[in-house]
């Protein structure tokens, strides 16, 4: 039993560590893609060496433009990474905000959550392909219309902590000590309500990639000019048989990235929650 | 007996309303604080004792003012508590603190030791600067018999004794007048408690303080007050000097209470239960005198009429149409 | 002599903390006869409640028994498979916990829940002798003893009250109700952990009036785990003293109220403020009770004791016998030079 518990602990930590190396070798090749590798490559069409499989000049192999491969995933890297750490601190921030407010201010709770509840009751990616439709197809769009989708979730998050976080003793020990609520407000109770929130976004990065890469797949993604995770496994789609390369090293970059951060916030959301609550 | 007293309470009320309706039905309240007079005197300990559902919390959170009555009123030094300015409600909170039970909730859990003593000295504008700040700080925290060290320290990081002198430090910086202990010593252990009591006693001599001291357990409350008063349902049931309530009480109440806590001792007289049944609720509270239903000698008038607070010995006053009838079960 | 119900011989369990291995119970010896109450005393960070859950086989998955035995019914406890704990658990251990209202299930009715021990050992209800009952006989027989013991534990109306949910009672009621839960397996021994703490002390005098009466009526044998010291007086035979993770001292109730020869005994009885007499006097314990990770080398509770002695500081005392039921872990006692 308790064999169990020890070896369950120390699992937990290399598995983190696994996590955190991988994510951290994910992106350090995203930072320094753009400087290694000229964005020209996605317009090195090359019909002679279309659809070649790994070697060594090409480590990924190529695809049905001839274009290599590993240059174009490292440079997706980039763009997906970026796309998705913005959409996330965007959604992040704006959620926090109005869920701050709804949790303070009484009055605008309940059209606060009626906004909500219209927002996430529409499916993500049916909301997100009729915001990008409408601003047309760039990983900009992309990411604005992904923001719209996840915001809901933050702010549901913040206003629940706000409200918990109000009633606590503490709150109204600082009421007797004459603190006013203005600071009680900033100084006490938003630094407390916000760090799950902040865990959840954090674990959301992943997600966040995954659906990009999704409507991306579908179409609603940058051109096949744009390096881009999913389109690239949309692209690579057709010649599934022929060079299911084009495909599984796209998807692989996506599922280590997702499956890394994915272990380190569990490792996060265990290492800090039990002290700050014993 | 020519001095006014610090703290004057008269015909205290607090009602909250119950969340939801029933259907088809009125409101329902529960009748937390229920009609309260009471008066301490300055360097006096005045002890409020009682079970769940008494209202001496809710007591506590009214003198403080966190909430305000529904009716009644709070002298405290003369001045009326109702309707106070910003700048008098200043003045008021430096001039009574309470000392909250539970001691890790009542701490941010965020915040350091040294920063959850100042901040209020900034606030309530004592300090004059952040050197003068920490000064006091490190002096109050000497008075609760702590360490410096303590100061750097989170609050999941000190033991329940530690945060239980952190709370009495913290408000005695701002060096009151008035101090609330709400049940200061329940979520600690035994010889930790009897560290806290002394702690207590010392720094009522030495700094001229008045404490309202909140407590479920009688022998404490007997240990460190000099007036007592048993609530029960939201109103004062008997209320005497200490050593005269314990000796004699005249309310089956009081007696209940008293015979009902286990004595350290295997040969003496085992428990006698006199109260029957469980606490009532404040949602729905008997008619007539409010303890009846539980009292074993309750009588028709006790189900009909509500029996007042009567000055029956001098000094010695309780709320109940047979005051003394239950004395000989001690 | 009967055996024993519960003999504990040296437990040692050890916690996990931050990824250490910590002693946290070293070497408890207990033993309770059959219709004994036994209070076991300490103040937090003593070791009573890992003992008690130690000896209900419901230690957390970071505690591991690391020496010792634990005999019910002379019956070892220590190595067993987890099946094997479970059969003798349901059978002889009975655990009533502090907050009756966390325990019970919310959705369940309390008859439905009290009469659930039958659906996991229905043979329970067979008659001792004579055949097997059928299904519907068997739910009769449940209820009737569901209601049985509602009664027993002074419940009152228990056919209505058993047909009621938990939110339904009053705390004093639902602790009954988590009593009678306990007593209708007819284990062998009932452990109550802190039982009336989370109670009004009025009510609280009638669940420990309770309890002295199930002691006489069905003879229950108890293991009372509290802080008070009044309710040990008052409910038990004899007493085990826990300091930090040992076995302090171990004596009858009254000798031990009258003449605590443990300093920490006589120290923890000086602090309890008593309400009789004109006079109460409180006697703090200087210094804090040690941190599990940091304790003090010897005997743990050396460096607050007013009569350590140079080798207390070395050397962890063993319990020595100093009269006919009457141990203490102190070298005051066991004949060591100072």
């Amino acid at each position: 039993m308790t064999v169990r518990w020890a070896l369950w602990r120390a699992w937990r930590h290399k598995l983190a560590l696994i996590g955190a190396s991988v994510f951290c070798a994910i992106l350090v090749a995203g930072i320094i893609a753009p400087f290694a590798i000229s964005g020209a490559v996605v317009r090195d069409v090359s019909f002679a060496a279309k659809l070649t499989p790994p070697d060594a000049a090409h480590w990924f192999g190529t695809d049905d433009y001839g274009r290599d491969l590993f240059s174009m995933v490292l440079l997706a890297a980039n763009l997906d990474l970026r796309a998705a750490l913005a959409v996330v601190a965007a959604a992040m921030a704006i959620g926090i905000a109005l869920g701050a407010v709804a949790g303070f201010v009484k009055r605008l709770d309940e059209p606060l959550m009626r906004l909500t509840d219209i927002f996430l009751s529409i499916p993500s990616l049916v909301l997100a392909m009729a915001i990008a439709s409408v601003l047309g197809r760039s990983i900009e769009n992309l990411a604005i219309a992904l923001v719209f989708v996840s915001w809901p979730i933050y702010c549901r998050l913040m206003r629940g902590q706000v409200l918990s976080e109000k009633e606590k003793p503490y709150v109204r020990a600082l009421t007797v000590l004459g603190v006013g609520p203005v600071r009680t407000v900033c100084r006490h109770i938003v630094p407390n309500a916000l760090f799950p929130v902040v865990a959840r976004a954090a674990a959301d990065v992943g997600l966040v990639l995954i659906t990009m890469a999704a409507l991306s797949y579908i179409g609603f993604g940058p051109g096949p000019y744009v390096p881009e995770w999913g389109s690239l496994i949309a692209a690579g789609q057709a010649y599934i048989f022929q060079a299911p390369w084009l495909v599984f090293f796209p998807g692989a970059a996506i599922f280590l990235t997702s499956l890394s951060l994915n272990l380190i916030g569990d490792w996060a959301r265990d290492a800090f929650d039990p002290r700050l609550r014993s | 007996m020519s001095e006014a007293p610090l703290l004057e309470v008269t015909g205290l009320v607090k009602h909250f309303p119950v969340r939801g309706r029933r259907f088809g039905g009125h409101r329902q309240w529960v009748r937390a604080v229920d009609g309260v007079d009471f008066a301490i005197r300055s360097g006096h300990t005045f002890g409020l004792v009682g079970e769940s559902g008494c209202g001496k919390s809710t007591l506590a959170s009214l003198l403080v003012k966190l909430v305000e009555p529904s009716a009644g009123q709070i002298r405290f030094e003369g001045q009326d508590l109702g309707g106070l300015d910003r700048r008098a409600l200043r003045d008021f909170r430096r001039r009574v603190q309470l000392v909250f039970q539970d001691t890790y909730g009542s701490l941010d859990p965020r915040q350091g030791m040294l920063s959850a003593i100042t901040e209020p000295l900034f606030t309530l504008g004592i300090a004059a600067d952040r050197a003068d700040a920490v000064r006091r700080a490190e002096q109050a925290v000497a008075l609760v018999g702590l360490d410096r060290e303590v100061l750097k320290r989170l609050p999941h990081e000190l033991s329940g004794g530690q945060r239980q002198r952190i709370a009495i430090a913290r408000a005695l910086a701002l060096s009151p007048r008035l101090v609330v202990l709400d049940e200061p010593t329940s979520s600690v252990d035994v010889s930790v408690q009897a560290q806290i009591l002394g702690l207590l006693d010392d720094l009522k001599q030495r700094q001229g303080l008045t404490y309202l001291l909140i407590s479920h357990n009688l022998i404490v409350v007997r240990y460190m007050s000099d007036t007592v008063a048993v609530m029960y349902l939201g109103k004062i049931v008997e209320l005497a000097a200490a050593a005269a309530l314990f000796a004699a009480p005249l309310h089956p109440y009081s007696v209940a209470l008293i015979s009902a806590i286990p004595v350290p001792d295997p040969e003496a007289p085992s428990l006698t239960e006199l109260a029957r049944g469980d606490v009532s609720s404040p949602v729905n509270i008997p008619s007539g005198c409010r303890y009846h239903p539980r009292c074993p000698y309750a009588e028709a008038i006790c189900r009909s009429e509500e029996p007042p607070l009567a000055e029956h010995m001098p000094g010695h006053y309780a709320a109940c149409h047979f005051a003394g009838i239950a004395a000989d079960h001690l | 002599m009967s055996v024993p119900v519960l003999e504990v011989t040296d437990l040692s369990v050890e916690l996990g903390i931050g990824g250490v291995w910590i002693p946290a119970l070293n070497k408890v010896s207990l033993t309770i006869a059959r219709g004994e109450a036994l209070g076991l005393v300490g103040e937090s960070g003593s070791g009573k409640s890992l003992t008690a859950l130690s000896i209900a086989a419901l230690l957390p998955d970071n505690a591991r028994i690391v020496g010792g035995s634990i005999r019910l019914m002379g019956d070892d406890l220590v190595g067993r498979s987890e099946a094997e704990l479970n059969r003798l658990r349901a059978r002889s251990v009975a655990f009533v916990f502090q907050n009756p209202t966390t325990f019970l299930n919310p959705l369940m009715t309390i008859g439905r829940q009290i009469a659930e021990v039958f659906e996991l050992s229905p043979e329970l209800l067979d008659p001792a002798d004579g055949p097997r009952l059928s299904r519907r006989e068997r739910r009769r027989e449940a209820w009737r003893r569901v209601v049985e013991y509602l009664r027993l534990v002074k419940i009152p109306d228990p056919e209505r009250v058993a047909r009621q949910y938990p939110f339904e009672l009053s705390g004093g009621m639902q602790q009954r109700a988590v009593i009678a839960m306990a007593l209708i397996r007819r284990p062998h021994l009932v452990i109550a952990d802190e039982i009336t703490t989370a109670l009004d002390v009025t009510v609280q005098a009638q669940i420990l009036a309770l309890l002295r009466e199930l002691r006489h009526s069905i003879g229950m044998t108890l293991l009372m785990i509290t802080h008070d010291m009044g309710i040990v007086a008052q409910l038990t035979d004899r007493v085990a003293v826990m300091y930090s993770g040992t076995v302090v001292e171990c004596a009858d109730a009254l000798a031990l109220f009258r003449r605590p020869k443990h300093p920490y005994s006589q120290a923890l009885l000086a602090a309890v403020p008593t309400i009789h007499g004109s006079e109460t006097v409180l006697r703090p314990i200087p210094g804090t009770i040690p941190a599990m990770t940091d304790p003090p080398s010897g005997c743990r509770f050396h460096p607050r004791c007013p009569a350590a002695m140079p080798a207390c500081g070395h050397v962890v005392p063993t319990p020595a016998v100093t009269g006919p039921g009457h141990s203490v872990a102190c070298h005051l006692y066991d004949g060591s030079p100072g």
